[in-house]
């Protein structure tokens, strides 16, 4: 069913792509009404089942032994939510080696399988989670119906029990109050656009979650499929929003600017970041400014406030600002 | 008028929805009427799951009254439209009818397409009989939506099975 008219991603925009499985094993309750023996239980039986996984090595974390900076580190990743480091004694996290395949273990559900990636790649993601799906499916027995599909602990999820979603950096779409238009426009075919980091006001980092709304009634590959082409359009309206907008010395000044303030600032906040990283994205992604977006978007991460603390003793708010603008520099200097 | 729910008591309270064109009324005694939140204050609806109004949320799942349990986990329909998730797997089948009412607003009247589990593979032989059986239900219970679907279904595995061996799915 592969189409022959894939549609054409402008990838400059797309920062990560994301799927996430919900499933459950028939022979427990759903975790919210599951005992904490039996979270216990299958916590063990999934870390022994996962060992033996040939194409990805686990590391194990029982979330009861993971300190509370060290979850909200890895939320600021999107590896976990942030309930989930608050139910340590049930919960666990199985995370693949270079973070791209992961599992969380009694979320929601009783595993949410999840793969990761920079830029467009939900073809290659659903590869991977399928595979790892398949070998989980192997060894034990998932709850199922055949008119609901995978059962979950929430109805949103029935069906195929997929999410698929695709980070977009949106800053002209943002700047010209198009977004809500654009959000109201694809919840109509089932998309749902989420904003993240403080996104409404000028100092959001234009960021958006695009993914799926429901997962019953439509398979894997139609899932990804429509999320493919409705990241295409929105891709094509920012790109549209651009248009005229650097030729005028003004407007390439202010991502100048941004830039200067980044390799010489001494104090960053969060939000001054947050609004800066986006102003510089947008002038690589327009070709103003030479630099390797994937490593800025990295860094974008690592200056978190949680991963910032994971890093150093710095509890002041005021010693974080500092040793942001310190590691931002060192990064824009090269 | 004998009260709907507990069939016992004289019915006072007397509840009228309509949606779609289709009318429901409901009657009530008022100890039933407050059991299941319809009582004289509307203070206690709180936050049904999804933003269903509790009034249609009640009509809906009446033919299984709100302290209706689930045998396997023992979780209420009460506590599952309160906080909008199942206990167990076996829910879905004891909460069909709250289902069956809910799920529309999320998916549309859809049923599942897409990956099949090893244990579930192995009943495909099966699928088309169970299949039938579901239309019929469907049917009786004028769910026309979903027997549309299930119809389709229906068609698709026939005809698969008539030209042999199709792609697997």
């Amino acid at each position: 069913m592969s189409e022959t008219n894939l549609p054409v991603i402008d990838s400059r925009m797309v920062v990560s792509s994301r799927i996430r499985l919900a499933r459950n094993l028939k022979k427990y309750p759903f975790p919210s009404r599951l005992s904490e023996e039996a979270a216990r239980e299958m916590k063990l039986e999934l870390h022994d089942l996962l060992k033996e996984y040939p194409h990805e090595t686990f590391d194990f974390l029982d979330m009861k032994n993971v300190t509370s900076v060290q979850a909200g580190a890895m939320t600021e990743e999107h590896l976990i939510s942030p309930d989930f480091g608050r139910n340590g004694e049930k919960t666990a996290l199985l995370l693949g080696r270079e973070k791209t395949l992961s599992v969380m273990i009694n979320e929601e559900d009783h595993l949410r399988i999840q793969a990761m990636g920079f830029g467009s790649c939900l073809e290659d993601l659903y590869r991977r989670i399928n595979e790892l799906d398949d070998y989980i499916d192997g060894k034990v027995e998932y709850a199922f119906s055949d008119k609901y599909g995978y059962l979950t602990s929430c109805p949103t999820n029935l069906g195929t029990g997929i999410r698929a979603s695709v980070m977009l950096h949106l800053p002209a779409l943002t700047r010209r109050g198009l977004m809500e238009r654009v959000i109201h426009s694809v919840s109509q075919v089932g998309i749902t656009v989420r904003g993240l980091y403080g996104e409404g006001t000028q100092a959001g980092a234009c960021l958006y979650q695009v993914s799926n709304s429901y997962s019953l009634g439509i398979s894997e590959s139609e899932t990804i499929a429509l999320l493919n082409r409705i990241v295409a359009q929105i891709c094509e309206s920012e790109k549209k929003a651009r248009e005229n907008q650097f030729p005028d010395l003004r407007a390439r000044d202010e991502l100048y600017r941004s830039y200067g303030i980044l390799k010489e600032c001494r104090m960053l906040t969060s939000a001054e970041f947050r609004t800066l990283y986006s102003k510089v994205r947008l002038a690589a992604e327009e070709g103003l400014l030479e630099l390797d977006i994937p490593a800025l978007d990295r860094l974008f991460i690592e200056c978190q406030p949680y991963n910032l603390m994971l890093t150093g003793d710095s509890e002041s708010e005021n010693e974080r600002d500092q040793r942001r603008a310190t590691l931002v520099r060192e990064r824009m200097r090269g | 008028m004998l009260c709907e729910n507990c069939k016992k008591n004289t019915a006072t309270t007397y509840f009228k929805q309509t949606v779609n064109g289709k009318t429901r009324e409901v009657f009530l005694c008022s100890e039933c009427a407050a059991k299941l939140g319809l009582g004289d204050s509307f203070s206690n609806f709180g936050n049904f799951g999804f933003g269903l109004s509790a009034m249609s949320d009640l009509l809906g799942a009446f033919s299984a009254p709100a302290s209706a349990k689930c045998p396997t986990c023992g979780i209420t329909l009460n506590e599952v439209s309160r906080s909008g998730t199942m206990g167990c797997a076996d829910c879905y089948d004891t909460f069909r009818d709250y289902l069956r009412r809910l799920l529309p607003r999320i998916s549309g009247n859809k049923i599942h397409n897409g990956k099949v589990p090893h244990a579930a593979e192995k009943n495909e032989e099966k699928e088309i009989p169970a299949l039938k059986k579901r239309l019929e239900e469907a049917i009786k219970t004028e769910n026309f939506e979903e027997a549309t679907v299930l119809r389709d279904k229906i068609r698709e595995l026939e005809a698969k099975k008539n030209s042999e061996g199709g792609d697997a799915k």
